[in-house]
């Protein structure tokens, strides 16, 4: 499971922000935000609803596990890079396994060129019908967030998000 | 690169391998030779020359994210798969 160090550290490598950044906006220093990171310590408190603005995630999401819940729709002028955005996959099966799969932008375009097929990625059958090449048309529009989210007949559910 | 594996009932595996040679481009040759016998070719046909360009992005996403997560898989079992670039 991710603490809430890797995701401070995960989401704010997606930003393109360092520690020094978060530290001098915070005013703290950059080796307390080392510390987070590196789950020897904790932010206080009060400071979780500005670390989450930063990050542009709610409080929730910095500190629970799940994926982005929503779909967003980003304007022109926000949108970052599409090769700056990550691919999540999530499979909950029913038997209980956990299957998290991270893909930067990049990779997934790639290997859409390559011709790979996303059930050759996860190994789920509930992605086969899911066409990817339409997604990144709907992330290259400004769309992020949860864009799928299916439930197969075995009872496992698949959720790809974009952030 | 690491690769963990962490089981329940049996020993635990830390493969830390030189991502350097991971991602080289003779480890793709190697990679897709491999691949290509072991993958039914309706689903998928991978060329050398195709694997070389995804390695390239690979070091491009180690250089920009470092230590980057890019599988983790959590059986019901308690049975741990990770790796990380």
């Amino acid at each position: 499971m991710n603490t809430l160090g890797k995701r401070i550290a995960e989401l704010r490598r997606g930003k393109n922000i360092t520690q020094d950044d978060i530290a001098e906006k915070l005013n703290v220093t950059a080796q307390a935000v080392s510390k987070w990171e590196n789950d020897i310590s904790c932010p206080d408190i009060m400071l979780l609803p500005k670390i989450a603005q930063m990050l542009s995630v709610t409080v929730d999401e910095l500190l629970t596990d799940a994926p982005k819940k929503s779909v967003e729709f980003v304007p022109e002028e926000k949108r970052k890079n599409i090769d700056e955005l990550m691919f999540r996959i999530y499979v909950n099966s029913k038997d209980g396994d956990k299957v998290k799969v991270n893909l930067p932008m990049p990779l997934v375009k790639m290997g859409l060129e390559m011709g790979v097929k996303m059930p050759a990625v996860s190994g789920n059958e509930a992605l086969k019908g899911v066409d990817f090449a339409q997604l990144l048309t709907l992330v290259d529009q400004g769309l992020i967030g949860k864009l799928v989210e299916v439930e197969s007949a075995d009872g496992d559910i698949v959720e790809i998000v974009v952030e | 690169m690491r690769i963990q594996i962490k089981s329940k009932d049996e020993k635990n595996i830390n493969l830390l391998l030189p991502t350097s040679l991971v991602l080289s481009n003779l480890t793709a040759v190697i990679a897709a030779s491999a691949i290509n016998k072991k993958i039914d070719k309706k689903d998928c046909e991978i060329s050398s020359r195709d694997l070389c360009k995804l390695m390239a992005v690979m070091r491009k996403v180690k250089k920009k994210y470092g230590r980057f997560e890019l599988v983790d898989i959590q059986s019901s079992d308690g049975d741990i798969v990770k790796i990380v670039l």
